[in-house]
């Protein structure tokens, strides 16, 4: 017994994190390769992880295409959001003068738009497709575990290997992350600031829409959904350094069992405070992010 | 057991869920003032007009526009009837979104109508309510609380506070301390875990929980206060379940984050461990609970399966005027507001602000719907009964009622 549970109860909370860990770091991922790339803090990141999750529910369960396809499917159209939403906001941001700033008005007051429009348009309610797997559980070393928890984690570790293979091996996906390093020297050497900018808000929308059709079946989709995603966010991107986006995946995945283990082991207060503790306590110690030297340096 | 459907049996959960109107309420808070009755704002001198602040605003708008309108009906019938000493009444409702700064517009709005309201009808929500407090108290027009439940809206009126402010609604207090006697007399539940979210409603009534299970020496395991709009509960929920409590109490405002709860609690395996205190149980998560046939019992004020004079006829003239059965719970808030109102407008020696709040002091009204008096105490606090209803999945029995 460990602090009055057995072993498996821990585990078991491990793997719960693991599995929200997973869709924070798709989702974190996102939101720092965008930061990255346009320079511009999205505060309208949970709103469109919750179009993708309206998107994945109208998909599986109003057109009767199921899980599969809808996880598919929706990364596919919340990309071509992102690469739209350039051409349609990011873009004349970008060049406002104070782009920073009036980016974060921007993306805050979209936030708010999406957020009520869904509202109106949809109810507040959450709802959520049907699935077969839905109460289907395993038990593994004594650790019994949702079987839908599991895959989402698994699609979670397929798409962040696929991003890294793009990131390391593709000219775009060395444009992303060189971009940010230096823009002007990017530019000079012939990088397109529009393609790589376009290919970056597709992918960062992508994998928030992956993370969102993942993880709808067990938490539904409603028109708040992303609030609380986009502050754990926004500080697993604080805590792992602005723009490193290795740094968000293993600060996500580690934030997650954090969390995980501080609600079942204390309390959910305890588990709420958990992502501003470690944000806070990162930024003092580290103000520049906890692995950002170390991801640019590979 | 008697099949009820449990939409129409949690009027009290009304009063919680507007927190949702929380998350709508920045583009679709409306200034405008709804006025059911076909009488202009500005009334002819034989009317006196009377003030509903609501959220009617956003996702819940639809629960309380039932509420304006079960007043309506009381106040239909009072006007058919002839009045109140000749003079019509006019009731105007107006949005207060359930929050502080619409709820103190709505109020402002009201009480610059010409004539100047005798008495306002209100808020729904705490937040609202509270926020509204000082403003009648300045104006010195009484309010009549209905559903909101946070214990400071008692203990800041009458004696020593706010004289201007009435409850006829149980207080957060009241409604867990019937749960708590219906617990020693009538289960063998000895340890529960507390689970509450962390909005004012949620930690006031968490406080409440611990005080009154002391008192009953049933023993706490946990108390958790959820951020509902967090999505994942499972860690929570994992250790409740391997603590072994007898019953989880469950203070839970609506939010769309208590869907997935429920939802979580039916998948995480508590299915067995009676889930009681104040649920919500609605057409948002009926399909939950039939699902998992989650089961247990709470407290609460109309249900459908309540049989008192005074519940018949209130469902009789609800069906009669084009109201749904689905939005009896929501109807009856209004309904009773208006018919307390009433029968301190017929004691009232003048029909003005003054007036009202006297006779409200002195007002003995019953019997209410749930069958009890409604008397306001020393805090101007109404003691009226609370009914019990025990559930399994979407079958609900309505129990009896109990003193709150």
């Amino acid at each position: 017994m460990i602090f009055g549970f057995p072993p498996s109860f821990w585990l078991g909370l491990v793997v719960n994190g693991l599995a929200t860990g997973g869709a924070y770091a798709l989702f974190a991922a996102g939101l720092t390769i965008i930061f990255g790339v346009v320079g511009i803090l999205n505060f309208a990141q949970g709103e469109f992880f919750m179009v993708g999750g309206f998107v994945a529910f109208f998909i599986s369960q109003n057109l009767g295409w199921g899980y599969w396809v809808s996880l598919v499917l929706t990364t596919a159209v919340m990309a071509a959001v992102g690469a739209g939403s350039y051409y349609g906001m990011f873009r004349r941001l970008q060049r406002s003068p104070r782009a920073v700033e009036v980016g974060l008005v921007t993306t805050l007051g979209l936030s708010i738009l999406l957020q009520n429009g869904f509202t109106i348009l949809f109810g507040a309610i959450p709802r959520s497709p049907n699935n077969s797997l839905l109460n289907d559980n395993v038990v593994v070393g004594g650790v019994d575990t949702g079987v839908l928890m599991l895959i989402a984690l698994g699609i979670s570790i397929v798409a962040l290997g696929g991003l890294h293979l793009f990131l390391k091996r593709s000219r775009l996906g060395l444009a992303i992350r060189g971009v940010p390093q230096n823009r002007e020297l990017a530019a000079i050497i012939g990088v397109s600031s529009a393609k790589v900018t376009t290919t970056a808000l597709a992918v960062g929308m992508g994998l928030t829409g992956l993370a969102a059709a993942a993880i709808i079946p067990f938490y539904g989709v409603f028109p708040t959904m992303g609030t609380g995603f986009v502050f754990t966010g926004f500080a697993i991107v604080v805590i792992a350094g602005f723009g490193s986006i290795g740094g968000a995946i293993v600060i996500a995945l580690l934030l997650g069992v954090v969390m995980s283990v501080a609600g079942g082991g204390f309390s959910a207060s305890a588990q709420d405070a958990a992502p501003l503790v470690l944000m806070t306590a990162a930024l003092l110690v580290r103000p520049n992010g906890l692995v950002k030297r170390a991801v640019r340096a590979q | 057991m008697q099949p009820i459907s449990h939409t129409t049996t949690r009027s009290r959960s009304i009063r919680y869920r507007l927190a949702v109107s929380l998350a709508a309420c920045g583009l679709t808070a409306s200034a405008a003032v709804i006025t059911l009755s076909t009488s202009p704002a500005v009334a002819s001198t034989s009317t006196v007009n009377v003030g509903f602040t609501l959220p009617l605003s956003a996702a819940t708008g639809g629960l309380a526009v039932a509420a304006l309108k079960g007043a309506q009906l009381v106040i239909n019938q009072t006007n058919a009837a002839g009045g109140i000493n000749g003079h019509k009444i006019n009731l105007v409702g107006q949005d207060n979104s359930c929050n502080t700064v619409d709820g103190v517009t709505s109020a402002e709005k009201l009480l610059s109508l010409n004539p100047k309201p005798i008495a306002l009808l209100g808020a729904f929500c705490s937040v609202s309510t509270e926020a509204i407090e000082p403003i009648v108290k300045r104006a010195q027009v009484p309010l009549l609380v209905d559903t909101a439940g946070n214990d400071d809206i008692t203990t800041s009126a009458g004696v020593g506070g706010n004289n201007w402010v009435f409850r006829w609604g149980a207080s957060n207090a009241l409604s867990i301390d019937a749960i708590f006697s219906y617990v020693k007399a009538h289960t063998s539940i000895h340890k529960i875990a507390i689970i509450t979210d962390n909005t004012a409603f949620g930690l006031d009534g968490g406080n409440d929980v611990v005080a009154a299970a002391k008192a009953a020496g049933i023993t706490i395991l946990s108390n958790d206060a959820l951020n509902l709009s967090d999505t994942n509960f499972n860690s929570v929920l994992a250790r409740v379940k391997a603590e072994k409590p007898d019953a989880v109490f469950d203070w839970v405002v609506w939010l769309p984050g208590a869907v997935n709860f429920y939802r979580e609690y039916g998948q995480d395996g508590l299915v067995n461990t009676p889930l009681i205190g104040g649920l919500e149980i609605d057409s948002s998560t009926d399909a939950i609970f039939k699902q998992y046939q989650i089961h247990g019992f709470y407290d609460g004020m109309f249900t459908s399966g309540l049989k008192t004079p005074g519940a018949v006829s209130f469902e009789k003239a609800w069906l009669a005027s084009g109201g749904n059965a689905a939005d009896e719970g929501t109807a009856y808030d209004g309904y009773e507001s208006a018919q307390v109102l009433v029968a301190a407008l017929k004691k009232a020696k003048t029909l003005t602000p003054a007036g009202v709040q006297s006779a409200l002091k002195a007002l003995s009204y019953g019997p209410s719907i749930l069958g009890g008096t409604i008397k306001f105490d020393a805090h101007n606090q109404a003691h009226d009964n609370l009914t019990i209803v025990t559930y399994k999945g979407t079958s609900a029995s309505f129990v009896g009622t109990t003193k709150s």
